[in-house]
C-alpha cells in the first residue's frame, strides 16, 4: 500500500483490514482413522463371493468337476445332512478337537502362568517354548502314533500340542502385561499368592489369554483336519481325503464349508466371551 | 506406631539412587518427603512398606496397633491401584478376604471404609466409571479398611486436578484428625507439604540424602487462616529455596538410560 495516498486510515486499521481479507475457513483436518461399523458392507461382501462363484460355475464357464456351484454344494450338505453322515463326521472331529484343545489349553495357560510368575521357570521354560513352537506338530504325528497307537491319542495329542504352545505364549505375555503397582498393591496387603494368581493375574491377562484363545482355535483345527487325513475313519479330514481321492468335489466343497462354520462358531464363542468378561475395559 | 528408616542405601545397577537415608516418624505424626524428581522419594517409601528391597539398611516398626489392625502398615499410591476389573465394594473386599473376618465383620468394615469416603452410593460402580477424585476415595477406602497404624501416602494427589486436590487434601486431613495414624507423604509439591507435615524432609537428587528436616511449627488447624499467610509463605520460600537449584538439574537431564 503506497504510502503516499496519505489515507485517512489508521495504521491499525490498516493491519485489520488486511487481517480480514485473509479470513478463510479452517478445513476438517480428519480424526484418527476412526474405523466404523459397516454391516451392509461385508454382507455385500459374502453375497457377491457366492454370486460371482455362482456366475462362473452356472454359465459353464468352470466345470463342476474343478468348481461345483453354490446351489450343488448346498444340495450335497443337504444329503450329507439328511443321512446322518455329516453328524458322523462333524462329532468325531468335534470330540477330537475338543479334548486336544482343553487339554493343551490347560496345561499352556497353568505352564504360561508359572513362565510369568517365577524368574526360574521363565529362564528354563521360555527357551523350550521358543525352541518346539515352531516345529509343525503335525510333523510329530508319526512318532505320536508309535508311542500312542494309531487310535485317538495320538491325534488328541497332535492337537493339544499345537494348542499348548500358543497358550503358553499368550497367557506368559498377558502376565506381563499385568501392571507391576497391581500386583505390588495386592502385595502390600498382604493378599496370599494364590489369591493374587486368581484375583489380580488371570483377569489382567485374560484379554491376551483370549487373544490367544483365537490362534490356538485355529491352530487346533488345521492340526485336526490333517491328523484325520492321515488316518482316521470319520471326521472332517477323512471326509475331505475320501471325497477328494473319489472327485467329489461337491461333498468335499461341503467339508470345507462344515469346517469354515465350525472355526467361525468357535471364533464367535470366544468373541462373546470376550465382551462379557472384558466389561471393565 | 511409629516407624524408623535407618541407613537406607538402594542402587539401580550403577545408580544409587538413596544413599544413607534415615528418617522415622513418630506415633501420630504426619512426616512429608519432598524433592525434585528422581530423587528417589517413591522408592524410598517402597522400600518402607517393604514392597522393594533395600541394597542396605533397616526398616524399624515400634509399637503394638490396635486389635482391629488387619494391615499395621498400608499404602495410597498415586496412581489408585484399583483392580479394574472389580467394583467398588469388591476393591475394597479384595483386601480384607484373605483375613476370615466372618461375613457380618467382612460387611462392616465395607460399609464403614465406603461411609468415612463417601462413596456408599458407588459401590458397584466400575473405575472406569469414577473421576479421579472418586477412585482415590476407593484407594483411601481401601486403605482404611485394614484399620493400619501407618498411612504410607505415595504423590497421593498429583494424579488429580487442583481443585479435586483441595477437596482430598482435606479428606486426608479429616482421616488423620479422626485416629491420628501415622503418616508418611511423598510430594513434590511444597505447598502441599506444608498444609499436612508436623515435618517436612527435603532430599537431594541423585542420590538422594537427606538434605534438611525442617519443623513446621504453625497449628495445622490455622495453616490456611490468613494472619499466618505470612509465615506459611516464608517456609515455602526455604523449602523451594532448598530443592529450586536441583529442581532446575533435574529437569535438564534424562531419565533413564537407554
Amino acid at each position: 500500500m503506497p504510502i503516499a495516498s496519505s489515507s485517512r486510515m489508521s495504521d491499525s486499521a490498516v493491519a485489520k483490514s488486511a487481517a480480514a481479507a485473509r479470513e478463510r475457513k479452517l478445513a476438517f483436518r480428519g480424526g484418527g482413522f476412526v474405523i466404523e461399523q459397516r454391516t451392509w458392507m461385508s454382507v455385500l461382501a459374502f453375497v457377491g463371493l457366492i454370486a460371482l462363484w455362482q456366475l462362473v460355475t452356472g454359465t459353464g464357464l468352470v466345470s463342476p468337476i474343478f468348481l461345483p456351484s453354490p446351489a450343488r454344494v448346498v444340495r450335497a450338505l443337504w444329503d450329507l445332512a439328511v443321512t446322518g453322515d455329516l453328524w458322523r463326521h462333524v462329532s468325531a472331529s468335534l470330540v477330537r478337537i475338543g479334548y486336544g484343545w482343553t487339554i493343551g489349553t490347560l496345561f499352556g495357560v497353568a505352564f504360561g502362568l508359572m513362565i510369568g510368575l517365577f524368574t526360574v521357570s521363565r529362564a528354563v521354560g521360555l527357551p523350550l517354548v521358543a525352541a518346539l513352537f515352531p516345529i509343525p506338530k503335525i510333523a510329530l504325528l508319526p512318532l505320536l502314533i508309535l508311542w500312542l497307537g494309531i487310535g485317538e491319542g495320538s491325534k488328541v495329542a497332535t492337537i493339544a500340542l499345537s494348542v499348548f504352545f500358543p497358550s503358553v505364549i499368550a497367557t506368559f505375555s498377558g502376565v506381563d502385561s499385568v501392571p507391576r503397582n497391581l500386583i505390588r498393591m495386592a502385595q502390600s496387603f498382604n493378599v496370599p499368592l494364590w489369591r493374587i494368581v486368581l484375583q489380580v493375574l488371570v483377569p489382567g491377562a485374560l484379554a491376551g489369554m483370549l487373544a490367544g484363545f483365537r490362534i490356538s482355535i485355529a491352530a487346533a483345527l488345521l492340526v485336526l483336519v490333517a491328523a484325520e487325513m492321515i488316518g482316521a475313519q470319520y471326521g472332517l479330514g477323512a471326509f475331505l481325503i475320501l471325497t477328494g481321492n473319489m472327485m467329489q468335489t461337491d461333498r468335499l466343497m461341503a467339508g470345507v464349508v462344515v469346517v469354515s462354520v465350525l472355526g467361525l462358531t468357535m471364533s464367535l464363542i470366544v468373541g462373546f466371551l470376550e465382551r462379557r468378561l472384558l466389561r471393565w475395559r | 506406631m511409629e516407624i524408623a528408616l535407618s541407613n537406607i542405601t538402594h542402587e539401580f545397577g550403577d545408580l544409587t539412587a538413596l544413599d544413607n537415608v534415615s528418617l522415622h516418624a513418630h506415633e501420630g505424626e504426619i512426616v512429608a518427603i519432598i524433592g525434585p524428581s528422581g530423587c528417589g522419594k517413591s522408592t524410598l517409601l517402597g522400600i518402607a512398606g517393604g514392597i522393594l528391597k533395600p541394597t542396605a539398611g533397616d526398616v524399624v516398626l515400634r509399637g503394638v496397633p490396635a486389635p482391629d489392625t488387619l494391615n499395621e502398615i498400608t499404602f495410597i499410591f498415586q496412581d489408585f491401584s484399583l483392580l479394574p476389573w472389580l467394583n467398588v465394594r469388591d476393591n475394597v473386599a479384595f483386601v480384607l478376604k484373605h483375613h476370615k473376618l466372618g461375613a457380618a465383620e467382612l460387611e462392616r468394615r465395607i460399609a464403614d471404609a465406603l461411609e468415612r469416603t463417601n462413596l456408599s452410593d458407588f459401590a458397584i460402580a466400575l473405575p472406569k466409571q469414577l473421576s479421579g477424585g472418586m477412585r482415590q476415595r476407593v484407594g483411601i477406602a481401601r486403605a482404611l479398611a485394614v484399620r493400619p497404624a501407618i498411612f504410607l501416602m505415595d504423590e497421593p494427589l498429583s494424579a488429580l486436578d487442583a481443585q479435586t486436590r483441595e477437596l482430598l487434601l482435606d479428606d486426608i486431613l479429616a482421616l488423620w484428625q479422626r485416629d491420628h495414624p501415622t503418616i508418611l507423604y511423598v510430594t513434590h509439591n511444597f505447598q502441599e507439604a506444608i498444609r499436612i507435615a508436623d515435618r517436612v524432609c527435603v532430599l537431594s537428587r541423585r542420590p538422594g540424602r537427606v538434605r534438611e528436616i525442617i519443623d513446621i511449627p504453625i497449628p495445622r488447624a490455622e495453616r490456611a487462616n490468613p494472619e499466618r499467610q505470612a509465615e506459611v509463605a516464608k517456609l515455602g520460600e526455604r523449602l523451594w529455596s532448598l530443592i529450586k537449584e536441583e529442581a532446575i538439574v533435574a529437569d535438564r537431564e534424562l531419565v533413564a538410560h537407554v
